[in-house]
C-alpha cells in the first residue's frame, strides 16, 4: 500500500468487492455474523482512513484484507484461535514434495474438513486458491516462516486425506 | 491457475474456490454497507468543508506560539553535560540474547512431537531438506559436564521450528539423568542474532537462565546453536 499526496475521495466499494472481502473474512473466522463485524470494521476504518488529508489508498482490497486479518488476530487471540508464539510448530513426519496442485479432493470431504481446520490454514488456502500466490509468496505476506507454511501443508495434507490427481498421459508435473 | 480436466477428479484448488465462493453477503448486509460507506462520506464531505477554513487559522497561530517557546527555552536553559548513556551495543545484545533463549525455552517446554525419530545424525541431515543449512552432530556436546553431556547415541530426533523467524532445526536429546535437552541450530547472522561466542576460537558458550532452564549460546561451523538443558 502506498501514500500519495491527492485529494481525499473516497469512492464506495463495489458489492463484489464487498463480497470478496466477505469471503476472505469467513475463511478466517467461518461464522458468518463474525465475519460480518470484521468486514464492517474493517471498512469503517478505512473509510476514516481515507478521509485523514492527503491520504489515498491504491490497493484498497489488499489493505482492507489486511486490516480483516489483524482484528481478527487481535480478536481471538485470547481466545486462542490464533498462536501468540513467536514461532510455530506443528506434527509433521515427512515434508513431502508433493504440492497442494496435485491434489484432489471430493465436495462433501472438503466441507467437512474445512470447519475443522484452524483459521491459519484457511488463511493459507484462500491465498492459495484465491489470490493465486505460490508457497513463497504466501509465506512472505503472512509473515511465517516456510519451515512452518511446510509443516502446515503437510499437516492439511494428512487431514484432508487427499489423493493426487491422476495425470493423464503427457501431462507436465506443476511448478514449484 | 491450473486448469480443471474433465477427466479427473476435482481438484484441490477448484474445491477450495468453490467452497469460499459460496459464502455470500446477504442483500441487507450488501445495502447496509453501501448505506454506511455513502454515510460516512457525506459526513467527512461536511465536515472538510468548515474545518478548511478554522484549519488554516489556528494552523498559523499554533505555529508563531511554538517559535516563541522554542525561543524562550533556547534562551533560559542552562548548558549541562550530557548524561552518559549506557552502552547501547551492550543492552542491545543482551537483550537479543534473552529474547532468543526466551523463544526456545518456551518452545522447549511444549515438548512438540518429533518429525523424525532417529540417532543418526545422517538421517537428520537427509529428512531436513527444506533447511538453508546442514545440521551437524556438535563437538561441543560432549564436553559438557555430566550429566550435561550428550552423544549421538542420546539423540532422539528432530523438527522444524523457527527462531526470529529463520527457519531452524530443533534436535532432542534424552540427557543421562533422565532429562530432555534440545540442540537448536540455525544459520547464523550475526545482525539477527547478535554477537555470539565461537567455539572454534575457544570462546566460551553464552549461558543464561530461564524459567530455570540453563540456554546455552554460541556458533560453531557458521551455525548458531542454541542448548536447552536442566541446569548443570
Amino acid at each position: 500500500m502506498s501514500l500519495f499526496i491527492k485529494s481525499n475521495k473516497a469512492k464506495p466499494l463495489s458489492e463484489p468487492l464487498l463480497n470478496s472481502l466477505f469471503q476472505y473474512a469467513m475463511s478466517l473466522s467461518n461464522h458468518r455474523d463474525n465475519a460480518y463485524d470484521l468486514l464492517q470494521s474493517a471498512l469503517e476504518k478505512y473509510l476514516s482512513r481515507l478521509q485523514q488529508p492527503g491520504t489515498t489508498i491504491d490497493n484498497p482490497q489488499a489493505f482492507l484484507q489486511t486490516l480483516i486479518r489483524n482484528q481478527f488476530i487481535d480478536q481471538y487471540r485470547y481466545q486462542q484461535r490464533w498462536p501468540s508464539e513467536t514461532f510455530e510448530e506443528f506434527a509433521s513426519y515427512d515434508i513431502s514434495p508433493l504440492s497442494l496442485e496435485q491434489l484432489a479432493i471430493d465436495t462433501d470431504s472438503l466441507q467437512r474438513i474445512w470447519r475443522q481446520l484452524s483459521p491459519q490454514d484457511r488463511d493459507i488456502l484462500y491465498h492459495w486458491a484465491i489470490l493465486g500466490y505460490s508457497t513463497d509468496e504466501a509465506c512472505e505476506l503472512l509473515g511465517m516462516a516456510r519451515g512452518t507454511f511446510l509443516s502446515r501443508i503437510h499437516r492439511l495434507r494428512k487431514q484432508l486425506n487427499t489423493k493426487p490427481i491422476d495425470k493423464a498421459p503427457g501431462t507436465k508435473e506443476p511448478s514449484s | 491457475m491450473s486448469q480443471l480436466d474433465n477427466r479427473q477428479p476435482p481438484s484441490l484448488k477448484a474445491q477450495v474456490q468453490s467452497q469460499i465462493a459460496g459464502e455470500q453477503l446477504s442483500r441487507d448486509q450488501l445495502q447496509h454497507l453501501m448505506a454506511m460507506q455513502n454515510r460516512i462520506n457525506n459526513k467527512h464531505a461536511e465536515k472538510t468543508a468548515i474545518k478548511s477554513h478554522a484549519g488554516k487559522y489556528w494552523a498559523t497561530s499554533i505555529a508563531a506560539s511554538l517559535l516563541v517557546l522554542v525561543a524562550v527555552v533556547s534562551l533560559w536553559t542552562p548548558i549541562t553535560s550530557r548524561p552518559s548513556l549506557p552502552n547501547d551495543l551492550t543492552l542491545n545484545q543482551s537483550a537479543l540474547h534473552k529474547q532468543i533463549a526466551m523463544e526456545v525455552v518456551k518452545n522447549h517446554i511444549k515438548l512438540k512431537p518429533l518429525d523424525i525419530q532417529t540417532q543418526s545424525i545422517t538421517e537428520i541431515q537427509q529428512f531436513f531438506k527444506q533447511l538453508d543449512f546442514s545440521p551437524i552432530s556438535s563437538q561441543q556436546l560432549n564436553k559438557l559436564p555430566a550429566p550435561s553431556a550428550l552423544t549421538t547415541q542420546q539423540l532422539l530426533g528432530g523438527r522444524y521450528c523457527s527462531i526470529k523467524g529463520v527457519t531452524a532445526a530443533q534436535l532432542r536429546y534424552q540427557q543421562s539423568n533422565h532429562g530432555l535437552s534440545t540442540l537448536y541450530q540455525v544459520g547464523y547472522d550475526a545482525k539477527l542474532f547478535g554477537n555470539m561466542p565461537v567455539s572454534e576460537r575457544g570462546e566460551p558458550a553464552q549461558d543464561l537462565f530461564v524459567q530455570g532452564l540453563e540456554v546455552s549460546m554460541w556458533v560453531e561451523k557458521g551455525l548458531l546453536m542454541v542448548l536447552v538443558a536442566n541446569p548443570k
